[in-house]
């Protein structure tokens, strides 16, 4: 038995402290690889559409998951600006630390698609962004086959 | 349902913590069993089912229900766990009474958020790793871009989901299990700083260690049991797609699904009039509106109206989160809703003290996984 002054005198030994390494590769896949390719080499948006119900998926997809059909191999590219479907301003990373300028965050939706894009939204003031706002895509020059070889949104010239 | 019904028997929760250095999740699990068992006269040799709900990544280790058996006594028997929200486990647990081959049950839910150091990076995890992680966002800018989405397209408004913080954080402050009751204004909770706009940290209920652990068993075992048994009268699930790009942004549609799932299997026709008080995912304050209007228990855009009316007041027509909800007992990860489920039971036994509720007959109790989940959970309890 332990006094309880001999007891204050231990050192805390509350909790042990690990990490946990996690590295992973995400495959593609089909629908992805195209999507990607196509964003790389022609700087397009690629939608697969559905035989069954006619919409366009953005992402693409190998397969309607509401109608449960594989998707036609004709996809479209997305043509003129999307609209912002819905935005957000960020104000922490992911540290939970505070972001030296809050960033704003959209899910961007074409009119002829099922599904968007979220990306960051710039060149732009918070203020000024509203729900349907067209936008438009900023490419990168250099292009890996990535999201982000769209570097980010922005308001669409001539609208 | 057909066939034999399923009671609640035990009940037995730690309270919610801040933080918990003093004591291990399994030691807490075991706290909340000892009372849970107790609570229901029973003995760990006497259960036959077992369901653990955790995730992995919060656990800080892999196949962490393995984990599981020691601290409920359920060492060399049938240990079920479930990837999903606690009212998802407990319908499993419901099912596998529900066979007749099992004669009571037990489910479990911890949180030891405490020892999560980087939880934004622990969500980011569960975002799309292909389309939307790269961004490195954090993950609470979901839940901003779906609540300014639902208030535009309900006509509810900031100052109302502020209200709903501002309520639950108050009622918490009657119950000895909460540990975030506070005396807060809505201007006060518009004056915390801004996380996802419209989004604020007022809005969003902050973690909490704990444990609960709820006793099941089939009705024609209740004589031999010493605990007052609350009925389970229906219970449902869904889960949308995962891409947030495919869903109604505003809309909480696996609430709608979960909620005429429980409602067909508990004859519920008029859920705002047959429920007495209901327990409301709130992990953010909209979201406790949202939830409402998705359960038929407010019409739709009228949620932040009868909120302010005071229906959903401790004294109203229809309590919600009487408890304090998450915001203001604390976010426990998985446990979470499975806290939600024993203030119903408390609820209904006469047994919650200073917030208890007079008369209360048939309690509804909803979950949501989550962040950037679209899936929960509902159940319909009943004193009969
Ligand atoms: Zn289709």
């Amino acid at each position: 038995m332990l006094r309880p002054e001999q007891k204050q005198d231990l050192p805390v030994l509350r909790q042990v402290q690990g990490e946990i390494p996690i590295s992973h590769r995400y495959t593609l896949g089909v629908a992805g690889e195209r999507f990607f390719k196509a964003m790389r080499d022609q700087r397009q948006l690629l939608a697969s559409p559905c035989p069954k119900c006619r919409d366009l998926l953005l992402p693409p997809k190998a397969y309607c998951p509401r109608c449960f059909v594989a998707t036609a191999e004709a996809w479209s590219p997305l043509t003129g600006p999307g609209f912002v479907r819905g935005f957000t301003v960020v104000h922490r990373d992911l540290d939970e630390l505070p972001l030296a300028a809050p960033e704003i965050v959209a899910l961007i939706g074409w009119p002829e698609v099922r599904g968007g894009l979220v990306h960051r939204l710039q060149e732009v003031e918070p203020q000024q962004v509203a729900l349907g706002m067209a936008v438009e895509p900023v490419w990168a020059t250099q292009r890996t086959g990535c999201l982000a070889d769209i570097l980010h949104f922005r308001p669409a010239a001539n609208h | 349902m057909g066939g034999e019904r399923i009671a609640i028997v035990g009940a037995g929760c730690t309270g919610l913590r801040l933080r918990t250095p003093e004591a291990s999740f399994r030691e807490l699990v075991f706290q909340a069993a000892q009372k849970a068992y107790a609570d229901a006269g029973v003995r760990p040799q006497e259960v036959s089912a077992f369901v653990s709900v955790a995730e992995n990544y919060n656990e800080g280790a892999a196949i962490a229900d393995e984990y599981v058996p020691d601290q409920l006594g359920a060492v060399l028997k049938p240990v079920h766990a479930v990837a999903g929200d606690g009212i998802t486990g407990l319908a499993s647990l419901v099912m596998q009474l529900e066979t007749g081959q099992l004669d009571i049950g037990v489910i479990e839910g911890h949180s030891k958020a405490s020892n999560v150091l980087h939880p934004a990076h622990i969500l980011a995890l569960a975002l799309d790793p292909i389309y939307t992680r790269p961004l490195r966002f954090h993950p609470h800018y979901v839940a901003g871009m779906e609540m300014r989405a639902f208030l535009a397209a309900t006509g509810n408004t900031q100052e109302q989901a502020a209200l709903a913080a501002a309520q639950n954080r108050k009622n918490a402050l009657a119950n000895p299990l909460a540990a975030y009751g506070a005396s807060l204004t809505v201007e006060q909770v518009l004056a915390s700083p801004p996380e996802a706009e419209p989004l604020k940290l007022g809005d969003i209920a902050p973690p909490a260690d704990g444990a609960v652990v709820l006793v099941l068993a089939r009705e024609s075992m209740l004589g031999t049991l010493k605990g007052k048994p609350v009925f389970i009268n229906g219970i449902g699930w869904s889960q949308d797609t995962p891409n947030i790009e495919d869903r109604e942004l505003h809309r909480a549609a696996y609430a709608e699904q979960a909620a005429q799932m429980a409602y067909r299997m508990a004859g519920i026709s008029d859920a705002a009039s047959q429920i007495d008080l209901a327990e409301v995912d709130d992990t953010f304050s909209y979201k406790e509106l949202q939830h409402l209007e998705a359960l038929g228990l407010a019409p739709p855009g009228q949620a932040g109206n009868l909120l302010e009316a005071g229906v959903f007041s401790p004294q109203g027509r229809l309590p919600v989160n009487v408890s304090g909800g998450h915001l203001g007992c604390g976010y426990a990860h998985e446990m979470s809703s499975l806290r939600s489920v024993l203030e119903v039971v408390l609820q209904l036994r006469g047994e919650a003290g200073a917030r208890q509720l007079p008369g209360a007959r048939v309690g509804l109790a909803q979950s949501w996984r989550g962040i950037p989940t679209a899936s929960g959970a509902v159940v319909v309890l009943g004193r009969e």
